[in-house]
């Protein structure tokens, strides 16, 4: 996807850097003038009779906003012997030459180079010229041709993935599709308009664009073409960046390179789609419109290739940005996109919102009254940073994040992992001791990928009895350490994605070696090597090579030995496209509560970053600290975008993917219990583990608990993490406001409830105490007049002291993260 | 055009925000809504609902149609299996050897042989036939029940949609947002002393008491009136609605099992898929209008006939028998509709191999589901699949042909579209140019 962006029109690409930096004060209130004019491709080379090249002329405002005007230019060809121009702007080859054509708007003139070449070559390419048709008419989609068993008597690769089987299948005598000597009573052709009965109905109509393609290529012998005929090599698509307002049309144009140089005007033959329908939509001929502020991606396909548009439309700025000091480069790269939106951030949240939240949202429990009280005290000008340090070199924050880790590793003794308990305990113990020593990712990477023997002895030697056969423990590898999901190319290529079936196998191969066997102890299984195996591609019959997932076959010769070491340098190396973008943009969605892109284990052109700039940014830094994940912790925990209020602002309520402000979680299951046991002082007992180990601490999620099922505990059936849910629903009411569970803890004599009523300290104090333990912060003097506004006499007390930590605990400032 | 597109949709998922707005302007949270919009459209009772409830038998896993309704006792061996059908009440409609009683039940219901769609996945294939859509990358749809939620709202203390024990995945509200989840009542209607978490009081709590700490929570309840957002809104909504429950006598009694004579109870078996759909009586009974029963279980790569035999088979013969039985004889049948599903059917083919021992695979290219009451016939077969059951011969149905017939005749049109975020999305594909084998107009006039 990145590299798409290097082909942009730097013209076009300074405009937009030059808006995003561009101070949002009020509009100017002069209507816009027009400053100058480009146009797109400014180089044409046609190469055949048939092809045509449309261009695109687009005018730019004073203002910096652009226009498209290819239908109001004039356009002229200064050798019509070589090329014709007709409106709008469609270029046609007349003979082999060169000359030059001018695009002229409102007095300014801009030229385009034309080459045309190889204009008495009719041939057609079946790969290049009738495939795009076929694919562009549908017919070999999943649910038509491209189903796996194909239909009726038609069996088409899936979205043109395998062009010369295509041709075989369509040219096939048996099938009588084709018919050269009465091309027009092809029944490929009648069926593509529903001439004879066709179960998918009339894609095209006789005379189309489409219908004539097919009919001369019919007509010519429906050849296949041949060896040296150009391949396409690229796709590019205009404008690949440029900033739109609601209601603002324009059609995109799509350009295919090919290996002999020339090129070709796809428009007409490739797929469009809109990430974000509410910013922008595109219309399956190119034509964009506006629909919304916000930022969006067009997701462009041709040829089994792709490639991204982006556009942004901003809201109209109704004050100007304000003045906000950023605290690291992180917050210069988050406020840069909100200033070129004109969305305002939140304001810095107040010492007792940060306290809270840097304690749930690093170590998973709540700061005691007397941790509270210290912080809110100190008057240290660097007490956040101090206090970020500290939290990351307590042992909770292990805890909390073994149970993320052990989420996406899928750490459990019983079904579906089925490690048992000596295999779960090892593998916990030694991700606990990971997290603990800040152990550098690449080489956690290296001993999860590399692990043998025992899974009862070697902890991470599990993580290959958690997914079933080479496919399993490739995609489960793909989606935790590069946040790609693998699984849907498991079965079949998709068609707006770049990972196939190939991908998938190709990782997979990487596993192949990997076996397991029983020993003579109940349960164990060793994990060893084979000298050789290999992974069977369906398809074809043929073992898979090794691949790296996006990147190079391995050669012959470095199939040697432990192809798992290969695969964890490969993903571990800073040139890794996935892996460090994928782990800070994972760190950033459990600080932050959205990924920059979304969900974290999501990786793909068509789920585009939200910022890629920021992303790039935090993957840079992670590598250079040599993986340091508390580093990464610690950057994106003292960055002022993590310390913003979660309480929107009139410009940035409606902002879900920006980081205007702090975004609500509902604390995680684990979250909760372990809060509401701190508050009451009274722990859950989990079967086989000592009294007061906090749910927080449990090594898996097979110990019984109906209130973490309730709050979204998964059962880690899958290594993605929105296994986990944090929404709300009424079971969860009715637990907090009735349940046994939260009633016998705020009754219990041992607890704090009983022991706050029973002490000598005045109500006033108490009430202090409790607010300082379930909210981390003092009362308000509204919230005392409520709670004291009528005398509590002494009998009364401990009801009073139960209702209230009640009350407490079911306030939305308890139960979310803010 | 004929096409079943998987990849449809945008990437985007969708929040809650349009749905919870009206909730937002009245003190009564979403009741007031549900008020209006029940009022605006057509409510249970009115001429154009014939069914008031559905009750959605839920076989986790994927039950074999081979083995249960769809026999094919002249295949090879390769695929028959080793049950026989038997005959039932209905002339020429047999089923399976081990559904004894289901077979003195067949005038009750009716066979859906020939449903068929694109997946084997068990999450694409639930998402299916639990919401009647494809999904679309990055949306979840809602469940058939979140719909009847939606467009009822409540109709007494008691939730529009609840499952027992538990929910399913994709037996949830998607798009539509938390108030329309169903609410699971999260503990065994067959276990000693069943009580529905948290739904009474606990010890030493009275009525008062609770009033004086929800005026306390609603007085100290600071955050949402510094944050303007949807899941505080909805949980709000949650909070209001669990008050009532809490406090209400029809709640308590409705799940109160106890009640039941034990003969009752018997009769639909002791166990914990028999007395979920006892529970599902009882609930529908209360003014319930969508209950899921959700049983697994169904998933029998391996041994499928030991497991079948021993376990699924003669609890669902009994459960599902007693609750055909029971409201008939109560005179519900005609307005609650019971639709017995899984996500798929099982391959023909038995696989024999040492790992599986007789099992079978995932099969969605056909397989059978049960539909009866709301007004449909009783004792027929709609569709007929291959010799080897392998394909549909004659008359596909697919997942939204149920569903639109089930929405018809819960008076819902199944054509509807709620805007979600400047997008419309239409509630059931079935009537645009998707596959289609129609409604099941050969059980009721559905027009």
């Amino acid at each position: 996807m990145r590299r798409d962006f290097n082909l942009v029109n730097t013209a076009l690409v300074s405009l937009v850097i030059a808006l995003a930096l561009a101070p949002c004060g009020w509009l100017p209130a002069a209507a816009p003038q027009r400053k100058q004019i480009e146009v797109f491709p400014q180089k044409v080379h046609l190469s055949g009779a048939r092809t045509r090249q449309g261009l695109r002329v687009t005018a730019i405002l004073s203002d910096g906003t652009t226009q498209d005007v290819t239908g109001d230019a004039h356009y002229r060809s200064a050798d019509p012997n070589i090329a014709k121009v007709e409106p709008p702007g469609v270029i046609r080859p007349v003979a082999n030459g060169e000359t030059r054509i001018t695009a002229e708007y409102q007095g300014k003139k801009l030229e385009v180079a034309v080459k045309v070449t190889a204009v008495e070559n009719q041939a057609f390419n079946f790969r290049n010229d009738v495939l795009p048709v076929i694919s562009r008419l549908g017919c070999n989609q999943m649910g038509c041709h491209g189903s796996p068993k194909g239909k009726k008597r038609l069996h088409l690769s899936l979205f043109s993935a395998d062009p010369h089987k295509d041709f075989l299948e369509i040219t096939d005598a048996k099938k009588k599709l084709v018919d050269p000597k009465k091309a027009p009573e092809s029944w490929l052709l009648k069926k593509a308009i529903c001439d004879v009965d066709h179960g998918g109905g009339d894609l095209t109509e006789e005379g189309s664009d489409e219908y004539n393609v097919l009919l001369a290529w019919i007509a010519a012998g429906a050849p296949e073409g041949s060896e040296q005929d150009p391949q396409l090599e690229r796709i590019e698509v205009y404008p690949a960046k440029r900033s739109i307002q609601p209601g603002e049309r324009y059609r995109l144009l799509v350009e295919a390179y090919y290996t002999d140089g020339s090129m070709r005007d796809v428009t007409d033959l490739a797929s469009f789609k809109s990430n974000e329908e509410a910013v922008a939509k595109v219309e399956a001929d190119g034509m964009v419109e506006g629909t919304g502020y916000g930022e969006a991606v067009f997701m462009v396909g041709y040829g089994g290739m792709l490639t991204t548009s982006r556009v942004r439309s901003s809201q109209p700025a109704k004050v100007a940005f304000p003045k906000v000091q950023p605290y690291n480069k992180v917050d210069e790269l988050v406020f840069a996109q909100l200033r070129s939106l004109n969305i305002i951030p939140s304001e810095l949240c107040s010492d007792e919102e940060f306290l809270r939240r840097v304690y749930l949202d690093v170590i998973g429990v709540l700061p005691t009254a007397e941790e509270a009280r210290d912080f809110l005290a100190d008057t240290n000008p660097n007490k956040r940073n101090e206090l970020i340090d500290s939290l990351l070199s307590r042992p909770e924050y292990a805890d909390f994040y073994a149970v993320k880790w052990g989420d996406i590793l899928q750490i459990n003794r019983d079904i579906p992992a089925r490690l048992q308990d000596k295999g779960m305990w090892a593998y916990y113990r030694w991700l606990w001791n990971a997290l603990d020593q800040n152990m550098p990712m690449d080489q956690f990477v290296h001993e999860l990928l590399t692990a043998k023997g025992s899974g009862y002895r070697n902890g991470p030697a599990n993580f290959f009895r958690v997914g079933e056969g080479a496919q399993g423990m490739a995609e489960t590898a793909s989606t935790v350490f590069l946040g790609v999901r693998l699984d849907c190319a498991h079965c079949h290529n998709h068609p707006f994605e770049q990972f196939t079936l190939v991908d998938n196998l190709g990782m997979a191969a990487f596993f192949a070696k990997v076996r397991i066997k029983r020993s003579a102890e109940q349960d164990e299984e060793i994990i060893y090597l084979a000298d050789s195996g290999t992974v069977k591609n369906p398809e074809t019959k043929k073992p898979a090579v090794p691949k790296f997932l996006g990147g190079r076959e391995l050669k012959p010769q470095e199939q040697q030995g432990d192809l798992r070491a290969v695969l964890a340098d490969w993903i571990t190396s800073p040139d890794n496209p996935y892996f460090a973008r994928h782990m800070a943009n994972r760190v950033w969605a459990w600080l932050l509560g959205r990924g920059i892109i979304h969900e974290p284990d999501d990786f793909r052109s068509t789920n585009p970053a939200s910022n890629p700039e920021l992303l790039d940014y935090l993957a840079q830094e992670f590598v250079q600290s040599g993986y340091d994940l508390k580093g990464l912790y610690r950057l994106i925990l003292s960055s002022r975008t993590y310390q913003l209020s979660a309480i929107p602002n009139e410009w940035n309520r409606h902002d879900r993917i920006y980081y205007s402000h702090y975004y609500l979680k509902r604390l995680t299951a684990e979250q909760l219990a372990t809060a509401i046991s701190q508050v009451t002082g009274i722990s859950e007992k989990y079967a086989g583990l000592p009294l007061g180990t906090r749910a927080t601490q449990l090594p898996d999620v097979s110990y019984r608990s109906e209130f973490l099922d309730l709050f979204g505990r998964p059962k880690r059936a899958t290594p993605v993490e929105s296994e986990r849910t944090c929404d709300t629903h009424i079971g969860q009411s009715l637990q907090m406001i009735s349940s046994e569970y939260i009633a016998r803890k705020l009754r219990d004599n041992k607890g704090r409830a009983a022991a706050l009523a029973a002490s000598d300290m005045p109500t006033e104090a108490i009430v202090e105490e409790l607010y300082l333990t379930t909210l981390s912060r003092f009362p308000t003097e509204a919230e005392r007049q409520v709670i004291l506004g009528s005398p509590i006499d002494k009998k009364q007390r401990r009801e009073k002291v139960e209702d209230l930590m009640w009350v407490l605990m079911n306030t939305k400032e308890f139960l979310f993260n803010h | 055009m004929l096409r079943i597109d998987m990849e449809s949709g945008n990437g985007r998922r969708i929040g809650r925000r349009d749905f919870v707005q009206i909730g937002a302007l009245s003190t009564f949270g979403v009741t007031m809504a549900d008020l209006l919009r029940s009022r605006a459209l057509a409510a249970p009772g009115t001429k154009e609902a014939r069914a008031k409830a559905c009750i959605v038998l839920w076989m986790s896993g994927g039950p074999s149609h081979m083995d249960t309704f769809d026999l094919k006792p002249n295949a090879p061996s390769t695929h028959r299996g080793t049950f026989k059908p038997i005959p039932t009440k209905v002339p020429g409609m047999q089923i399976c050897e081990h559904l004894p009683k289901l077979a003195q039940q067949a005038d009750k219901f009716s066979i859906l042989r020939t449903l068929t769609h694109p997946s084997p996945s068990h999450d694409i294939a639930s998402h299916i036939m639990l919401t009647g859509n494809v999904p679309a990358r990055g949306t979840v749809s809602p469940s058939y029940g979140s719909v009847v939620f939606r467009e009822w709202g409540y109709q007494g203390a008691l939730p529009p949609y609840i499952a027992v024990p538990n929910g399913h995945r994709y037996a949830q509200a998607g798009f539509m947002g938390g108030t329309y989840k169903p609410f699971a009542i999260g503990a065994d209607p067959n276990a000693k002393g069943f009580q529905v978490r948290s739904l009474r009081m606990p010890a030493g709590m009275t009525v008062d008491r609770l009033q004086h700490r929800r005026k306390w929570l609603e007085q100290l309840d600071q955050l949402k009136r510094r944050i303007d957002h949807e899941e505080l809104e909805v949980l709000d909504g949650f909070y209001q609605r669990s008050y009532e429950m809490i406090v209400s006598p029809e709640s308590s009694k409705a799940f109160d099992l106890a009640s039941e004579d034990d003969k009752v109870r018997q009769r639909y078996g002791r166990n914990t898929f028999g007395q979920s759909c006892l529970l599902a009586r009882r609930l529908v009974e209360a003014g319930v209008a969508f209950v899921h029963v959700e049983r697994g279980g169904w998933d029998t790569h391996a041994r499928n006939f030991e497991t079948l035999q021993n376990a699924r088979l003669p609890e669902l013969d009994q459960g599902f028998s007693a609750l055909l039985e029971d409201l008939d004889h109560r005179g519900l049948l005609d307005t609650t509709v019971v639709l017995w599903m899984g996500e798929f059917g099982r391959t023909p083919t038995i696989d024999y191999a040492p790992r599986w021992q007789g099992g079978r695979h995932h099969y969605s290219k056909v397989f059978s589901s049960v539909i009866a009451g709301g007004g449909l016939a009783g004792g027929h077969v709609v569709g007929e699949s291959s010799e080897k059951g392998e394909e549909v011969k004659d008359r596909p149905v697919l997942p939204w042909d149920v569903g639109a017939t089930l929405f018809t005749l819960l008076g819902i049109p199944y054509d509807k579209t709620y805007v979600e975020r400047d997008r419309n999305i239409r509630l059931l594909p079935y009537g645009t140019s998707v596959v289609s084998g129609g409604m099941l107009t050969e059980l009721a006039d559905l027009s």
